[in-house]
């Protein structure tokens, strides 16, 4: 009994550890974003809402987390539910707008890494600015093939998305950093812009 | 000329936020993201300073990286870490980084931090040539040179017949004056060397102890597990597994 004490004791230290290190590299990432803004010059639409998004993506990312090991004794990874957070996240953004229509297609069983839907999440927060900037309407489309996450988007205003990184070059820096992060790929059509992720 | 810095970190985000700072205070700086770029790039990018992220795609590689530079390079290296844990403390401290900055960060902590460690660099330097001429009195010029010599051969099976054929000196004369001079046998000495180096990366990598005993000059595990037991008393296996978490 007294070894099952001990035992459960080194890994909720263990877990502490991580969840500390892994909450300072988060801060990091914020903080790198707002440097990199500055270096720049990246111009936001809002620059508040994007700093506030952002900490509410990484409010929400914890309490999923917290919320997803609640039961076990231990949690023995970090992968939460996809669907769970992005939806989440997604509510929060539009709880300010109606103007971000989404559709979650075939996730609803998928896990992914809480670093990897936080970036995701940061990514969303700055196609969200490109919307105000554009005062318009986003179309967001989830899916998933073969290890991959696909997100569409699409904004009314634009005729062709293949223009997309031309209309938005002055701001596209962080927005690209973010999808290398992810090992993400572009592809540019006509009607939308998708991105992959191998983030499974 | 610019002073030159290798920044060694796999998240994009933060790479690119410190090489913006660099840029910004003057220096010249390229970025890598794992082990083999950055041993790579030691010889075509030749960096004054590394600053170092402790996790890169595998835990702890950057620890190995730390430890490779201890032992091979006398290029100084700040880690970056989240970690402040005095586990991970404890353990990066062995590899004898000239400083450590702490997740997150600020502008000012990575040029005061870099400044700083550019500044003891060559302060050790100015050191280092009166060390020098300090040491020539401590050491003849034969017995130097066959030190040297183990140091840079610290991989390969060393043999007392090649000291002595570096040395210049009689067998008899070489083994005597070693002796006086260093204070143990030549065997004794690089026994002592190779054991020093095989703990090291048993503490600070995750090298499998085959390949230990291959990089510190041993043909066969058993062998190299044999001599360590006589030296430490202990196994290589024991010892990792005392001294790593």
């Amino acid at each position: 009994m007294t070894n099952n004490l001990n035992e459960n004791s080194d890994g909720l230290k263990e877990i502490l550890d991580k969840t500390l290190h892994r909450f300072k590299n988060n801060l990091q990432t914020q903080l790198s974003l707002m440097n990199i803004q500055s270096a720049t010059n990246r111009l936001y639409f809002d620059d508040r809402k994007v700093i506030v998004d952002r900490i509410f993506a990484l409010t929400y990312l914890y309490d999923v987390f917290y919320r997803t090991n609640k039961e076990e004794a231990l949690p023995s990874d970090t992968l939460i539910s996809f669907q769970f957070y992005v939806l989440q996240f997604l509510q929060y953004l539009k709880s300010s707008t109606s103007e971000i229509d989404f559709e979650l297609t075939g996730i609803s069983h998928l896990k992914a890494d809480v670093d990897d839907l936080l970036i995701l999440a940061y990514i969303l927060v700055e196609i969200n600015d490109f919307r105000m900037s554009l005062n318009d309407r986003m179309v967001l489309d989830f899916s998933h093939n073969s290890k991959k996450i696909s997100l569409k988007f699409s904004f009314d205003s634009i005729k062709n998305h293949e223009k997309f990184p031309d209309l938005f070059e002055k701001q596209f820096k962080i927005f690209d950093l973010l999808v290398k992060q992810l090992k993400g790929k572009f592809d540019y059509k006509k009607k939308f812009v998708r991105l992959s992720f191998p983030i499974l | 000329m610019k002073t030159k810095i290798l920044i060694v970190e796999d998240d994009k985000i933060v790479s690119f936020e410190i090489q913006s700072i660099l840029n910004q205070n003057g220096f010249d700086s390229t970025i890598c993201e794992s082990y083999n770029c950055c041993i790579k790039n030691l010889d075509t990018f030749k960096p004054e300073l590394i600053l170092l992220d402790i996790d890169l795609s595998k835990k702890y590689e950057g620890i190995q990286i730390g430890s490779y530079l201890n032992s091979k390079s006398k290029i100084p290296f700040i880690y970056i870490t989240g970690y402040t844990d005095t586990e991970t403390l404890k353990r990066i401290q062995t590899t004898k980084p000239v400083a450590y900055l702490s997740k997150p960060f600020r502008e000012i902590d990575v040029i005061g931090n870099i400044e700083l460690a550019l500044y003891n660099k060559k302060a050790s330097f100015d050191d280092i040539g009166n060390y020098e001429v300090e040491e020539a009195s401590i050491y003849s010029k034969p017995i130097k040179r066959a030190l040297e010599y183990i140091d840079t051969n610290i991989n390969q099976e060393i043999k007392t017949d090649e000291l002595i054929r570096v040395s210049g000196w009689s067998k008899f004369h070489f083994i005597r004056e070693f002796g006086k001079e260093v204070g143990k046998t030549p065997y004794q000495y690089v026994l002592d060397e190779k054991m020093k180096l095989a703990s090291s990366k048993l503490k600070n990598t995750y090298q499998t102890i085959k390949e230990i005993a291959f990089d510190i000059g041993y043909t066969s595990n058993s062998s190299f597990t044999n001599a360590f037991v006589k030296h430490s008393g202990i196994s290589p296996s024991s010892f990792r597994k005392k001294y790593c978490r």
